[in-house]
Parts: structure tokens; C-alpha cells; sequence
């Protein structure tokens, strides 16, 4: 598909619904998912010492 | 060396350039990889000075009891067959049309240190070579570059690429090599300085280990961490092991592809740490750059990677997912499976906003509601997720036609920022805007673009 094709049904069948994405997102609020997120956060960043401290051989 | 009158360079046949690049892994990947550029022919730049290398000679080698040379080989390679007197017509009177037709050629260069490796072969020093097309049929290539200028014999060359080298045992191991390659695009980006591989490994020994300091014995993630704050920058350390504890993530979702598009798109290199999973089951660590990666409409299809045991851009499939990968150290059989362990983000300190909180809000947020809207539009929009900066975001918009265009280019923004983009099989549609500056996930704008007749 070429880009004025995209940029066709962008423009004619995705806009009109572009609304519909807006106010779905909006009902989910960041406060509201703020603890999964400090969760994963800290999941993410725990590195063992033994991996903290092995040095890269190869 | 003042009376010796230098003789003029040959232009050689690149078939012959293994001659000079010795018969390392790394050099026949070399070869291979220029071939694959259709490099015709190479010149040789005998007694060029390297900076890099001569920083590494006067702290290292100039000290050892057989000294080595302090001057290096410099091979320069064009994908065009040209007499030495258009060389020399350039040379002498700047003729413009021979300048850009060398222009055009140049593939870049490779330096070769006077030093050989444990085999016996030349230890490759800095090498900067041109990425592959960007364009592959119907797929796209993106990759991490920064803009060099080349003066070869005074003539001045351009190439677009990230530079890369091979590790020296004596001065850094694989460690060592990352945080150099890394280091490039962080001095164009932040105005970070540049250090040869003895100067990263002295700045990185700083948090001692056991083990000696030179020769290298390798650096450890504390060590890197060091040398990235000794330079003024942050570190966002990701272990992507423990994303299978986070509950939104999905078969559908990956994470190291998700990184990797997020943190490259600025243009930050990404340091992935590795787990090489022997025959015998045995374990070796090594550390590489993630230095690209090849797409189809944002679905990553391919990573590029600046090995220092293998070269650049060397190309690693996903096993599956792309936290295990298929590429040079498992097809030669020298390993059985590589596994990604943790990735590693030399960032500039105002970017605050971790990428655990913003992915959070990317998958929770995000994807979730795509997938349940999924059967009222009639159509999946997979948002994808970039950081961004300020001038290169504006210059975006600029270009594209917007809501409220000339609300948001005269709008204050934060210097960095995240983005969460929806696309249309990679044509932009709406993007949410997150300040990167802030410690949490705070929604700052939202974007829409128009393809209006």
C-alpha cells in the first residue's frame, strides 16, 4: 500500500473513529495505574550482585 | 621520519584487502560485509595517527619492554574502480566531479593497529563503514549514526555511520568496547567527551574488583555504571528477565523490541548484556551495542549489532522473541542459545522518567484499550513507544500538518519527552505526549495529524 492510500483511509475511515479512541483512553486514568507501574519499575531495575558484579569476559 | 619523502597511495583491488586486515574473525567478517557493500577497491593511509590508539599507546604500550609502533594502517574503501590519478586530480586541483564521485563511493575506513592478536592477526581499531540501504524492498532499516567528516590526504569525505572497534585485550575487553561505541552518539547528542578504551577502562576500575585492572580481565555492570556517571550521565539499567512477572504483558508484546525502538529513535545507543549458553551447558557474559534494526511497518524484524568479537552491524534474528537471539555466535557453533539479559541506557540526567513507568502506561493503558476496541474500529492500531527530543519532535511537526499546528510549535515543551504513537501501517495518526522530564507518567499534549486534500 502506498502512502497517499494510508493517508486516503486515514483521512476518510479512521478519523471519524479517532474520537471514539480519545474518550476510551480518557476514561483511564495514569493515577489510576500508577501502582502497576512503581511495580513494575522496580521489578525491572533489581539486578542480583552476582550479576551486578561479574564482568563481561568474552 | 621529516626526510623520508612519502610515496603516493595505491589504489588496490579490494579482493586483495584481506592482505592488510589479516585473517581474524572479525577481518573475514569485515571483508564479508564491505563485499556486501560492493566495495571495489581500498586505499592505504600507512602511518596514520589515531587518537584513540595513541592515547592507548602512550598510557599502555609505551611503557612495555617491546614496544610497539605508535603509528597505525588506515584502509579506506569506495564501491567504484578508480585510477590513482583521479586521486591526485582531486589532490591537486580540487576538481569537483571527481570529489563527488569519491563522495559518493566512500564506504569508510578501517584502522589497524600495529598489534596483533593472541593468533597472531592485527587487532582492528576504529573502524566507521556505511550502515546497509536503508531501504530493503518493502521493508526499512533504521540505525543509530552520527555525521563524520574524513580528511583523506586532505580531502574532505563524509559518512554517516557509528563507529566501532574491536576489543584490545590489553586496555579493555567487550565491556570496554561498548561503552566506547556508545559513547559516540552521546557526544553529538549531550556534548559528552570521548575517551580512548584505556581511558574508559580507567575511569570504569574507579569501583575496584578482584580482578587486575590492565590488562583487562572485563568490566562488571557497577563498572560500566561508574565510567556513564564519571561522564555525567544516568544509566537506566532494564532487566528484561523480570518483565514475566508484570501481568499486562502479553505473547503479543516484546519487550526488548520495544526498547529498542524506543530509546534508538533519538538516537541513544543501547548496551545489551548477554548469556552465551554453551554445548557443555557452561555460561560465558558479553557485552555489545545495539547499533539498529530492520522493519516493516514498526515491526521489528531484525536487529543490527556492533559485536566487538564479531563487527559491525552484525545481524541477529529473534528467537521467537527478541530476548534470545539467532546470529554469528550461535551459527558457527561456538554456542548453542543467546539470551539478552539486561539492557543498558547511558541517559542524559533530565531524562527522568523511567522507561518502566512510561511502558506501564504504553501497555496497561494503551494496548489494553486498542485491544478492546479492536472489534468496534474494525481495525488493530498497534501504538508504538519513543522518546523524544524537543528539536528533533518541533522539526517533525513542523514538516506534517497537524490540529492546532501553530498552538503547538510556539507551545513551551520539555526538552525530552516520551511519545506514544498510533500509526497507520506506519504512516503517523495521533500522538500522546508524556513529559520525560518528570518522575511519573504525565500526559502533556495530545497530537493529532491531517492528510486533508
Amino acid at each position: 500500500m502506498i502512502e497517499s492510500e494510508r493517508k486516503e483511509i486515514i483521512r476518510t475511515k479512521i478519523r471519524p473513529k479517532i474520537g471514539i479512541i480519545k474518550s476510551e483512553l480518557a476514561k483511564v486514568s495514569d493515577m489510576d495505574i500508577r501502582k502497576e507501574g512503581e511495580k513494575l519499575h522496580r521489578d525491572l531495575s533489581i539486578i542480583s550482585i552476582e550479576d551486578l558484579l561479574r564482568p563481561f569476559t568474552i | 621520519m621529516k626526510n623520508k619523502k612519502p610515496s603516493f597511495p595505491e589504489v588496490r583491488l579490494f579482493g586483495q584487502a584481506l592482505n592488510e586486515l589479516g585473517h581474524s574473525n572479525i577481518a573475514e567478517y569485515l571483508f564479508k560485509y564491505l563485499n556486501a557493500l560492493k566495495a571495489k577497491t581500498y586505499v592505504i593511509e600507512t602511518e596514520y595517527i589515531d587518537k584513540d590508539y595513541l592515547i592507548d599507546y602512550s598510557n599502555f604500550y609505551a611503557r612495555s619492554f617491546d614496544v610497539k609502533e605508535k603509528f597505525t594502517i588506515r584502509l579506506h574503501f569506495f564501491s567504484a574502480y578508480f585510477p590513482k590519478e583521479d586521486i591526485k586530480q582531486v589532490l591537486i586541483e580540487c576538481d569537483d566531479k571527481i570529489l563527488e564521485k569519491l563522495n559518493d563511493r566512500y564506504l569508510g575506513f578501517i584502522v589497524i593497529k600495529p598489534i596483533p592478536d593472541s593468533n597472531g592477526n592485527p587487532i582492528i581499531g576504529r573502524t566507521i563503514l556505511k550502515t546497509y540501504p536503508l531501504k530493503d524492498n518493502n521493508e526499512c532499516r533504521f540505525f543509530v549514526t552520527g555525521k563524520h567528516e574524513v580528511s583523506f590526504f586532505g580531502i574532505p569525505l563524509k559518512i554517516e555511520s557509528l563507529p566501532f572497534q574491536t576489543q584490545d585485550e590489553a586496555v579493555g575487553a567487550c565491556a570496554t568496547a561498548a561503552c566506547w561505541i556508545a559513547s559516540h552518539p552521546l557526544n553529538s547528542l549531550f556534548g559528552i567527551p570521548k575517551y580512548s578504551p584505556f581511558e574508559v577502562t580507567e575511569k570504569s576500575v574507579f569501583f575496584p574488583l578482584p580482578g587486575r585492572n590492565f590488562p583487562s580481565e572485563g568490566l562488571s555492570l557497577y563498572q560500566m555504571k561508574n565510567y556513564f556517571n564519571s561522564i555525567g550521565l544516568e544509566t537506566e539499567f532494564i532487566d528484561v528477565r523480570n518483565i514475566k512477572k508484570y501481568e499486562g504483558y502479553t505473547d503479543e508484546d516484546d519487550i526488548v523490541a520495544d526498547i529498542v525502538k524506543a530509546y534508538t529513535k533519538i538516537g541513544l545507543p543501547i548496551i545489551a548484556t548477554l548469556r552465551l549458553v554453551g554445548h557443555q551447558k557452561n555460561h560465558d557474559f558479553h557485552a555489545a551495542v545495539i547499533s539498529g534494526y530492520r522493519h516493516k511497518h514498526g515491526i521489528l524484524k531484525e536487529l543490527y549489532v556492533h559485536d566487538d568479537r564479531i563487527g559491525p552491524y552484525s545481524k541477529a534474528i529473534p528467537v521467537g522473541k527478541f530476548n534470545k537471539w539467532d546470529n554469528e555466535w550461535v551459527r558457527s557453533g561456538e554456542f548453542s542459545n543467546l539470551f539478552v539479559e539486561q539492557l543498558v541506557i547511558p541517559i542524559y540526567p533530565k531524562i527522568r522518567l523511567s522507561f518502566a513507568r512510561i511502558y506501564n502506561v504504553f501497555i496497561n493503558k494503551h494496548k489494553r484499550v486498542m485491544n478492546r476496541l479492536e472489534p468496534l474500529l474494525g481495525t488493530k492500531f498497534t501504538p508504538s513507544l519513543y522518546l523524544m527530543e524537543i528539536r528533533q519532535y518541533k522539526k517533525f511537526i513542523w514538516e506534517h500538518q497537524c490540529k492546532n499546528k501553530e498552538e503547538i510549535l510556539i507551545k513551551p515543551f520539555p526538552r525530552f519527552f516520551w511519545i506514544i504513537r498510533y500509526s497507520y501501517h506506519g504512516t503517523p495518526m495521533m500522538d500522546y505526549v508524556y513529559d520525560g522530564t518528570s518522575v511519573f507518567a504525565e500526559e502533556f499534549c495530545i497530537i493529532e495529524f491531517l492528510y486533508d486534500e
